[in-house]
């Protein structure tokens, strides 16, 4: 990388003239987008029957009651609380094990740190159907299927070595002059990392956290297979309670389709400035 | 190997041997050791028995017997096989063009202007948040061959828009890309936006006062630019087509008529509706070595020197 | 330096992608349970197999629909804790539940009893070693005097008793009787009379036939079951399974070309794009409202057609399928719907057997399931007008009524999703998609069913079929 790293603002706009021609192509990209997400709110405030007659227009009764309903019938009040703790523990637990190895990759090179990048690039390449059973096998002998912490434990697995190489990239751009002054200064390693490191690559934890915790909450294969017990159900299983093979009532689905997807567009907007930032000042540049 | 010639050596001081050896290597293999201890129990481990099993004719439960190369054998001659790795390809090229294309046009306009950026950029992004079984969920209903989309035009008269998108074996591979790329396309969108943040905006100047239009400076600067990002993306692009397996199976598991087979659906049909799951591990690692020779390439290219 | 981070936002990505994409399956239907309720109820004094401490036994079952799951804890689990009050019931509705119960069998744990979707999986079970020999109970429990004879062997391997059957079922032809009579039509016996009003209707812009496999891929099984019974005849397709007769005998084959001309001509909802792409929602609807005119469909659809027919509850029924070809009689192709094993690692075989027997021992409970829970739980026992509860829907007791009459004459058909191998069951279920796109002629299918079932029987891999 031969350029700054730190955020270059105000520069934006790049040209006063004619930006009618942008706005125009940016709003028909923002109609493809935006269609099916609309179609999805008109029919959560519909009812079954009108739905059947109108399935893709603006409601002509609004009504609202689908939204209990599919409270009540995907049990989101459970599942979310268990999603919730699924990702709390994931993001904090990628955050760690990642943020220590991309320390350790990004600053102290160490022999067979190549290979062990390797590895991580082989073992993320298969497929999941590869590893299912023997991992199923091996968690019910360890008493962590049925258990939140052990999908956690999966996940921290399975999102690691990702956040790794995130937040390595961001690591590997800090100047070394910054570490050897604060070493210089008599600080230790730990002090390193806490008054250098994560102050300069904390967009970067963030980065990662929102692509871990998005992981967390929307996956499910994983989710299906290693927990039974109703009372720890994820999020994405109260969804499938409303694809009945024979029936299928649209307006209670695209309820619960948004009660699950609500948090989580409110935490991106929430974040959603910091995450750009992050992805600007470091890593997917290459 | 790959990252060593590049690390920034770590500053050397005067230190006794067996110290140093700490420093220098104890130390960081302990700062690797939880992420190389979850990745070797949850992935490594259970994925190198089932390697054992692509060498061997299992039906999925019990024993297994030692086949050596049959199934690789078998898999050259299958049709399907043959079928799904094409379709694999297809899928390749469409998200090698379609998704960066809109994406990078996106991101070049969006750069551009000020107001109402931040609408526009969580609004692309939006679908990708959206777990793929509501996704999938939402488009079925806007596809649905009774009272979707295609037969709602066609009542407005437009007969030719009543379409089976999912039905209709010669498009129905297509069905499924547009879906996936619905979703997936804003994601890039905001990588090369945050990526063109960074271009020397000097350069649009004396670009401009040399009477330069969008195109060129699209060509000549922007893309030039934000090039690690986008080649990056096409990297992951087609490893990602080589993987491809959630919405195909989620709206079409593949069908009608293999029309969306993919290696994925293949490996997991194979492994738990016909009992083959040595066969089913025999594509699993086929895929896996695709994918590999593919990051290799990438990996030898960029050592040679080629500036990508 | 670029090279690295170049190469590590691979593997990065790789990573993501990996888990962003190897990520699920099928949509099976699926609803929360509620908890199972407190099992301790007044023993009524039975028999009870283990003594001393209560002992749990687990169950993973289907995920039916919500209104459903709170009657077969009722009924199922409370009547048979009551039945054996040291045995405690653990049901559960799982999803994906044959994916799932697999791995988790597979990797020696999974409940005691395992539920399977017929006896060409429980072969799988029984050759992995995985299910315990049930011989010993059929003889303690009396289960060959309860259980019709065809429907208990097929339970058989090599002699040996794996598995029972939870449910059975035939396929049907359903129908709307406004649809038949606001158009003149009667129930057609004969090919010719099908043929008559499926012309009619596709004039008159209906469907023929409602039918789609976007839901589900057996769909493709369900009409070829019909079509080889129907069109070859029950005892010709007896001699194929028992390997005295092709499956590219011109019979077959003519049943399959037979299938693939109605597909192009359009009776299955216009053609097979529409077939391709249309799910069991739509499907039900197209029936109930008169859209559509006929439903080739199992008699599990009992449970489904009460909910599509809610405004016109009265509407519905259900024949058997016209005999296709000149000669032959028309007859229920029947099945197994799932079985029930027990798992080889549970700790406590002599109460899970306790558990199966439950399902078997009380006409009056099998009665009543079947009842609030129609479709699933039909279980292949001799049950009279008197063991249903009262308003118990008629079209159903005479259904029964009409299947237990088949089983006991022997005068019945074959699905084949029981009396086929496992991989000739999968290659009609996935190629038949290729003979209805035009991308595989019926005589190719037919030989290369053929190819495989020859396989299947030298590898000893044919299911149980009774004699005839």
């Amino acid at each position: 990388m031969t350029h700054t790293h730190l955020p270059v603002l105000f520069k934006l706009s790049r040209r006063t003239p004619s930006l009618l021609p942008n706005y125009v192509i940016l709003t028909l990209l923002a109609l493809f987008v935006a269609g099916p997400l609309i179609v999805l709110l008109f029919n959560s405030l519909k009812t079954t029957s009108e739905i059947g007659v109108n399935p893709l227009g603006p409601p002509i009764y609004i009504q609202f009651q689908n939204f209990p309903d599919a409270w009540n019938k995907g049990n989101y009040a459970v599942t979310i609380r268990n999603s919730v703790i699924v990702v709390a523990g994931t993001v904090t637990g990628v955050c760690l094990i990642a943020g220590l190895a991309a320390y350790a990759l990004a600053r102290l090179n160490a022999p067979g740190f190549g290979l062990f990048s390797l590895y991580l690039l082989v073992g993320t390449t298969l497929p999941i159907t590869l590893f299912l059973v023997p991992l199923f096998f091996l968690w019910t002998r360890l008493g962590l299927t049925d258990n939140l912490f052990g999908l956690m434990v999966i996940y921290w697995a399975t999102f690691s070595p990702f956040a790794t190489f995130l937040l390595r990239s961001y690591m590997v751009a800090i100047p070394a002059d910054f570490e050897d002054a604060a070493r210089v200064d008599g600080a230790n390693d730990w002090q390193v990392i806490r008054h250098v490191i994560i102050p300069i690559v904390w967009p970067g934890f963030l980065t990662v956290a929102l692509v871990a915790g998005l992981g967390a909450w929307n996956e499910y294969i994983l989710a299906y297979t290693f927990i039974q017990n109703d009372e720890l159900k994820t999020v994405v299983t109260s969804f499938s309670a409303f694809t009945g093979r024979f029936t299928r009532d649209w307006g209670l689905t695209s309820a619960g389709a948004i009660i699950m997807t609500l948090p989580v567009i409110a935490f991106f907007l929430l974040l959603q400035r910091r995450f750009i930032e992050g992805l600007t000042q470091g890593g997917l540049k290459g | 190997m790959l990252t060593s010639t590049s690390i920034r050596p770590f500053p050397t001081r005067a230190t006794p041997r067996s110290s140093r050896f700490i420093q220098r290597v104890i130390k960081p293999w302990l700062l690797l050791l939880p992420l190389l201890f979850f990745n070797v129990v949850v992935i490594l481990a259970p994925s190198l028995g089932t390697i054992y099993y692509a060498f061997t004719d299992w039906s999925g439960l019990g024993d297994a017997q030692w086949t050596g190369l049959a199934n690789f054998q078998r898999l050259l001659g299958d049709t399907i096989f043959w079928r799904a790795f094409g379709n694999n390809l297809i899928w390749c090229i469409l998200f090698l063009t379609v998704p960066i294309g809109m994406a990078l046009l996106g991101a070049s306009l969006l750069a551009n202007i000020r107001r109402g950026q931040t609408f526009f950029r969580v609004l692309y992004f939006a679908p990708y948040v959206i777990a793929s079984v509501v996704v999938t969920a939402l488009w079925r209903n806007i596809f649905n061959p009774s009272m979707g989309i295609g037969v709602q035009l066609a009542k407005l008269g437009l007969l030719w828009a009543d379409i089976k998108f999912l039905g209709d074996s010669n498009i129905v591979l297509y069905s499924v890309a547009f879906i996936d790329n619905w979703h997936w396309w804003g994601f890039l969108l905001v990588i090369y936006f945050a990526a063109m943040q960074s271009v020397d905006y000097s350069l649009y100047e004396h670009a401009r006062l040399e009477g330069a239009n969008r195109w060129q400076e699209f060509i000549h600067i922007t893309l030039p630019g934000i090039r690690p990002t986008l080649v990056f993306t096409l990297l992951i692009t087609v490893i990602f087509s080589f993987l491809a397996f959630e919405y195909v199976w989620l709206l079409t598991q593949g069908g009608p008529a293999n029309a969306s087979e993919m290696l994925s659906t293949m490996a997991y049909k194979s492994a738990f509706r016909r009992f083959e799951a040595g066969y089913a591990a025999a594509i699993g690692l086929t895929t896996s070595v695709i994918c590999l020779v593919f990051g290799t390439l990438f990996v030898a290219l960029r050592r040679r020197g080629w500036e990508i | 330096m670029k090279a690295s981070k170049l190469i590590s936002a691979t593997f990065i990505f790789t990573a993501l992608i990996v888990s962003a994409c190897a990520t699920p399956f099928t949509q099976a239907p699926a609803t929360q349970m509620p908890a199972t309720p407190s099992p301790t109820q007044a023993a009524a004094g039975e028999t009870s197999i283990v003594a001393g401490e209560k002992v749990k036994i687990t169950w993973w079952t289907e995920n039916p629909e919500e209104q459903y799951q709170q009657p077969l804890i009722e009924n199922f689990v409370n009547g048979c804790q009551t039945d054996n009050p040291n045995i405690e019931i653990e049901l559960k509705f799982t999803e994906n539940l044959n994916d799932v119960l697999r791995t988790a069998v597979q990797a020696g744990s999974g409940p005691d009893i395992i539920q399977t979707p017929g006896p060409a999986f429980v072969a799988e079970y029984v050759r992995a070693g995985l299910v315990s020999d049930l011989t010993p109970y059929e003889q303690k429990f009396g289960w060959r005097d309860i259980i019709f004879p065809w429907a208990l062997d097929v339970g058989k391997l090599d002699g040996k008793l794996y598995s029972l059957p939870l449910t059975y079922e035939a396929m049907v032809m359903w129908y709307n009787k406004k649809t038949l009579a606001a158009n003149n039509w009667n129930v057609p016996t004969t090919r010719a009379e099908l043929e008559k009003i499926a012309e009619e209707a596709k004039a008159k812009g209906l469907y023929p036939f409602v039918n789609g496999n976007a839901g589900w891929k057996g769909v493709n099984e369900w009409l070829v079951s019909t079509w080889y019974n129907n069109y070859a005849g029950a005892d010709n397709v007896y001699r194929a399974l028992k390997g005295d007769l092709r499956w590219d005998d011109t019979l077959f084959v003519e049943a399959i070309a037979l299938l693939k001309d109605y597909m192009d001509k359009g009776y299955f909802r216009g053609g097979k794009q529409s077939y391709f792409a249309t799910d069991f929602p739509e499907i039900e609807a197209d029936l109930a409202t008169g859209k559509g005119v006929f439903d080739f469909a199992g008699t599990w659809a009992f449970q489904n057609k009460p909910v599509a027919f809610t405004e016109n509850p009265d509407d519905w029924d259900w024949a058997p399928a016209p005999s296709l070809r000149d000669g032959v009689r028309s007859s229920f192709p029947i099945g197994i719907g799932s079985t029930l094993s027990i798992n080889a690692a549970s700790k406590n075989p002599d109460a899970a057997a306790a558990v199966l027997h439950c399902v078997y021992s009380n006409p009056r409970r099998a009665a009543k399931i079947i009842h609030d829970f129609p479709g699933e739980w039909v279980v292949p026992i001799t049950l009279t007008k008197e063991d249903f509860p009262v308003g118990t829907d008629p079209r159903f007791i005479r259904a029964l009524e009409a299947l237990a009459a088949a089983s006991k004459s022997g005068d019945y058909g074959y699905t084949t999703w029981t009396f086929w191998p496992a991989k000739s069951d999968q290659f009609i279920i996935e190629q038949m998609d290729a003979v209805f796109d035009g991308k595989m002629t019926p005589e190719e299918f037919s030989r290369q069913l053929q190819e495989i079932y020859a396989q299947e029987a030298k590898d000893g891999k044919l299911p149980p079929v009774p004699s005839r």
